[in-house]
């Protein structure tokens, strides 16, 4: 039974590692209203938001005039890497818990839906607890 | 000789530091972002008035020493512009931008300097004068650090710092050299550099940059690739590798001429130093390749005997561009009136005022 929902999971998470082949580039960036074909012609995106928009086009493009780096490598700013923590924290929980879920193991799952909503919360609500523990 | 004494502080012009003989400066510059503001190219002009708010209280709130000047680009006049352009302050994007848009430059050094609505909303800079990548970058991830204690700057994960034009997306930083390869120009290998610096991701320019012809035997190198590559790496492989080399073909391609054909060397030398003592008329192309041969023949030594230094020249390479030309006689001239003025300002400087 174990092994039947595990190789279940598995599908699942295949399934789940590769949607971003599948997402249709935006045609325009829903925050700032660049289109993509004008920033074909510039050259030039609107705002921060156009990066996620246009991401499935944009990803392969840089990766050609970046010269095969596609991903970030360098400096992260000290506040955005306490958010990316968070951010990777979440993702991980979350994956944890619907193993939890489905393997039916109901308390692990409540104790990491606790951690999930702790973090969603944001920084500050974090300290409040770890003082409430205290 | 008589010679007229020009003055000039800044940084790049000190002619001093590691290898100097052959690299003017170093510099380093960062493209950064607020969150939450579209970029000055999509921004109305209302929104950018409120980053350029926001960016100069804050360049104001950290407190670098020394003090950063503001100056807004839409107060100063076009003569101005043109003179910080020729101070590798701003960029000439900036300088015939429009809308609002300023910078802040460090006073005295100016080896720092924030320009402020440009292609990003922040494009910070740093140079320092010879080989000083590891220094220049120190000086900039510290002022970076504590701009982004005040600022939410745009981040991704997958992108890192993200930047209007997305070649400088990732760490937003582009890392220069100023070089002065008359030898190597001479010897015909400068087309060897160029091949070997593309095929190593770099981009060889010229005195002014994008855009810009390299006159005078003077070459700016830089990266292209800012995704996919730490700072660090990209330091490294300029600091030990890269520009040591350069330094050294150079080198070796002066000591070949100065042991082969020295009296080849000293006539252009010495004509070039003529030719700027004596011309009645003088564009600054012309200039700048004459002071590129004098420049060669100080740092070589075959101008010993007139106690020119580098720095000295390096200053002229500043002097003789229109806009300080026009700043040194307290007035605007058309190009005619420029020839003439910079064949006297020369001729006052190197010593044959008639």
């Amino acid at each position: 039974m174990t092994s039947i929902l595990l190789s279940q999971q598995q599908k699942q998470e295949e399934t789940r590692e590769e949607p971003r082949p599948e997402t249709k580039p935006a045609t325009r960036c829903e925050a700032c209203g660049l289109g993509f074909n004008e920033f074909r012609n510039k050259g030039l995106l609107g705002c921060a938001e156009c990066y996620r928009a246009f991401e499935p086009a944009l990803g392969p493009l840089l990766q050609r005039s970046h010269e095969g780096g596609g991903e970030h490598c360098g400096k992260v700013p000290s506040r955005a890497g306490e958010a990316m923590g968070r951010l990777q924290r979440l993702s991980h929980l979350r994956k944890e818990l619907a193993v939890a879920v489905e393997m039916e193991q109901y308390e692990e799952a409540a104790r990491l839906r606790d951690e999930i909503r702790t973090i969603e919360r944001g920084p500050g609500a974090a300290r409040g607890v770890a003082g409430d523990d205290a | 000789m008589t010679r007229q004494r020009f003055h000039d502080h800044a940084e790049w012009l000190r002619g001093d530091g590691e290898g100097s003989d052959v690299v003017l400066s170093s510099r380093v510059r960062l493209a950064r972002n607020f969150a939450g503001f579209s970029f000055p190219g999509r921004a109305d002009s209302e929104e950018r008035q409120r980053v350029a708010e926001l960016a100069r209280e804050h360049i104001q709130a950290i407190g670098v020493d020394p003090g950063l000047v503001w100056m807004d680009m839409e107060a100063i006049g076009n003569d101005e512009r043109t003179v910080l352009v020729e101070r590798h302050l701003v960029s000439t994007q900036l300088a015939k931008g429009k809308g609002p848009r300023g910078v802040a430059v460090s006073h005295p050094d100016e080896r720092m300097a924030i320009m402020v609505n440009e292609e990003d909303h922040l494009r910070i800079q740093v140079i320092r004068s010879g080989i000083a990548l590891s220094e220049a970058y120190e000086s900039i991830n510290g002022v970076d650090d504590l701009l982004e204690e005040r600022i939410d700057y745009a981040f991704s994960r997958r992108f890192g710092y993200l930047t209007s034009c997305p070649t400088n997306v990732g760490t937003g930083i582009r890392v220069s050299v100023m070089l002065h390869l008359p030898a190597l120009k001479h010897t015909g290998e400068m087309d060897k550099v160029r091949k070997a610096s593309k095929a190593m991701g770099l981009a060889v320019r010229g005195f002014y940059g994008e855009g810009s012809e390299a006159v005078g035997d003077f070459f700016q190198l830089s990266n292209q690739t800012t995704l996919g590559r730490s700072e660090r790496d990209l330091l490294t492989g300029f600091e030990r590798d890269i520009v040591p080399k350069i330094v050294e073909y150079e080198r070796l391609a002066r000591k070949n001429l100065l042991d082969r054909r020295r009296a080849f060397l000293e006539d252009r030398v010495w004509r070039a130093l003529g030719a700027l003592q004596n011309a009645r008329l003088m564009k600054a192309d012309e200039a700048m390749e004459h002071l590129s041969q004098v420049r060669l023949g100080v740092v070589s030594g075959v101008l010993d005997q007139t106690g020119l230094t580098a720095a000295e020249v390096q200053q002229l390479l500043l002097f003789v561009q229109p806009g300080h030309l026009q700043k040194a006689r307290h007035r605007t001239m058309d190009q005619a009136e420029r020839r003439l003025e910079r064949a006297r300002l020369l001729r006052e400087a190197l010593g044959r005022a008639g």
